[in-house]
């Protein structure tokens, strides 16, 4: 249990439906200051709705949520201007010049650092005189992002920052938030669907899925926590069942991989079972996340179902 | 709020000549129409509080649908100010913008019929003043236009409700006119403030 203090993001029994359809339900999550936490998940998982959330700009059917301290549903301007948030999809008004924009900025958030953004609008190659519509959508998610770092937040919330950037901007924003995530131990929340990012960027990973927190852990916890076998036996329902904390199964020809979250002896044991030849294998953060965002129907993999048409 | 005012008006001022034109085009077609005499208003009445409502329903949309989007909504909200400097920032820019569009044509029609005399016409400038508090009134279309926007209502009789309240503003308005000016401002001023009251506690 973190202490309180020690705490950027709480929610508890965070719960919201639009109209029937649950999009985050019971979400009880603590995230840590002076961390990175990559949001990881589908599209539709809920990432954005908890955002939204997390920011007082959609209330909750149930549950709570705090950001810095301070509830979510009544964050005063003072804590605002602690928080950055860059939004999905890089929104900034099209008729406005870039000028504008930080003017808008500059005018409604106290430690405004002008040079930071000027030195960011270079780097993004975008003049102040030019039209936001006129930009291009890297050049405007360079804005955008500079128009929050700027701002100098204690706390970031990123929403897909590497959405239309290409790749050597890319790299530029993550060494841009690992140095400012090392500047007086800033907390950043990055949602995004970008894994290799995640594994130069975040210290936590919170993986989504179906508006259910399905893994909240340090990244090195993460990895060591979930474990692959390779099979070469027939693999079904049957056999899924045997094995305790099964969390994806693939095949991929005569192979079946497995990923397994807490392996103990018992699992091994359950696996050697189906399998005597069983091979247990490396694996990479990325298969280890997808491992748990495939969806329970995707059973099998589709190369299977492919040669199965054939 | 300053900055809210300034980002509104910078982005909706460019609407303004298209709500000119059609009070300008009533205000002439009027002028032309009753070529002896400038004092029967009632119609006048009329036709400017109904164009006057077409701009501020317009200009209501215009100020509201577009900030709705999730992220354009989250830009604007999450800054060092209030939800309620927001709003107040969107009432007041709205209401200059209006003023623009409709209370200038028309106090340029009354210096107009100033200039001209009623040497020319037995005219008053002071026949522009009931459509002048007309427009008042009408202004809470802009105001209904907003919460029609943004209420969160499912069924679409409920979501319009607001612009009965409005319509009823200048209907209840335009009639007692003729009769009880103090009235007539009293019914328009009061049901401005209740929408206003409404639309700030829900938007």
């Amino acid at each position: 249990m973190m202490r309180a203090d020690n705490i950027a993001i709480r929610t508890s029994g965070l719960t919201r439906y639009f109209g029937h359809k649950a999009a985050l339900r019971g979400l009880t999550l603590d995230i840590p200051r002076g961390q990175v936490t990559a949001l990881v998940g589908h599209n539709g998982a809920g990432k954005t709705t908890l955002i939204r959330m997390l920011l007082g700009l959609l209330p909750p059917t149930r549950g709570r949520s705090e950001l810095l301290g301070h509830d979510s549903q009544s964050l005063t301007p003072e804590v605002r201007t602690r928080v950055g948030y860059l939004a999905e999809g890089h929104f900034l008004w099209g008729w406005m010049r870039v000028r504008d924009t930080a003017r808008l900025q500059r005018e409604t958030f106290p430690r405004w650092d002008q040079p930071l953004f000027d030195a960011m609008l270079k780097f993004f190659g975008v003049t102040p005189d030019a039209r936001v519509r006129q930009i291009s959508r890297g050049q405007r998610a360079g804005v955008s992002l500079a128009m929050t770092l700027a701002t100098d937040p204690e706390l970031l919330i990123l929403d897909d920052p590497s959405m239309g950037l290409d790749p050597v901007a890319r790299r530029a924003l993550v060494e841009g938030l690992l140095a400012f995530a090392r500047r007086d131990d800033r907390t950043i929340l990055i949602c995004t669907h970008l894994l290799d990012d995640v594994e130069r960027l975040a210290d936590r990973i919170a993986i989504i899925s179906n508006g259910q927190l399905l893994v909240d852990a340090g990244l090195a916890e993460f990895r060591e926590r979930v474990g692959g076998w390779t099979i070469d036996a027939d693999f079904g329902a049957q056999q899924a069942a045997q094995i305790p904390g099964l969390v994806d199964s693939r095949q991929l020809r005569e192979r079946t991989h497995l990923v397994v979250a807490d392996p103990d002896q018992e699992t091994v044991a359950a696996i050697q079972r189906i399998s005597g030849t069983a091979r247990r294998e490396e694996l990479t953060l990325k298969d280890a996340v997808l491992a748990y965002l495939r969806p329970s129907a995707m059973v099998g993999s589709i190369s299977a179902a492919l040669e199965n048409v054939r | 709020m300053k900055t809210i005012v300034w980002k509104e008006i910078r982005e909706h001022a460019r609407w303004i000549p298209l709500g000119v034109i059609p009070i300008v085009i009533v205000l002439v077609l009027h002028w032309r129409a009753s070529f002896l005499i400038f004092d029967d208003t009632k119609m006048l009445q009329w036709m400017v509080g109904l164009v006057a409502s077409g701009i501020a329903i317009c200009l209501g949309m215009l100020q509201s649908w577009p900030d709705q989007r999730p992220a354009a909504r989250a830009l604007l909200l999450h800054r060092g100010i209030t939800a309620n400097t927001v709003f107040w920032g969107k009432l007041l820019s709205g209401f200059l913008l209006y003023a623009v569009a409709v209370f200038v044509p028309l106090l340029a029609m009354a210096a107009f019929i100033a200039f001209v005399g009623i040497e020319h016409r037995p005219a008053d400038p002071a026949a522009i003043l009931p459509s002048a508090l007309i427009s008042v009134a009408a202004f809470s279309c802009w105001l209904a236009s907003m919460l029609v926007v943004q209420r969160d209502a499912w069924m679409v009789g409920s979501r319009l409700m607001p612009g009965l309240a409005a319509g009823m503003a200048i209907f209840l308005c335009q009639g007692v006119m003729n009769y009880a000016v103090g009235m007539s401002i009293a019914i328009a001023l009061t049901i401005l403030v209740a929408l206003t009251v409404i639309a700030r506690s829900v938007c």
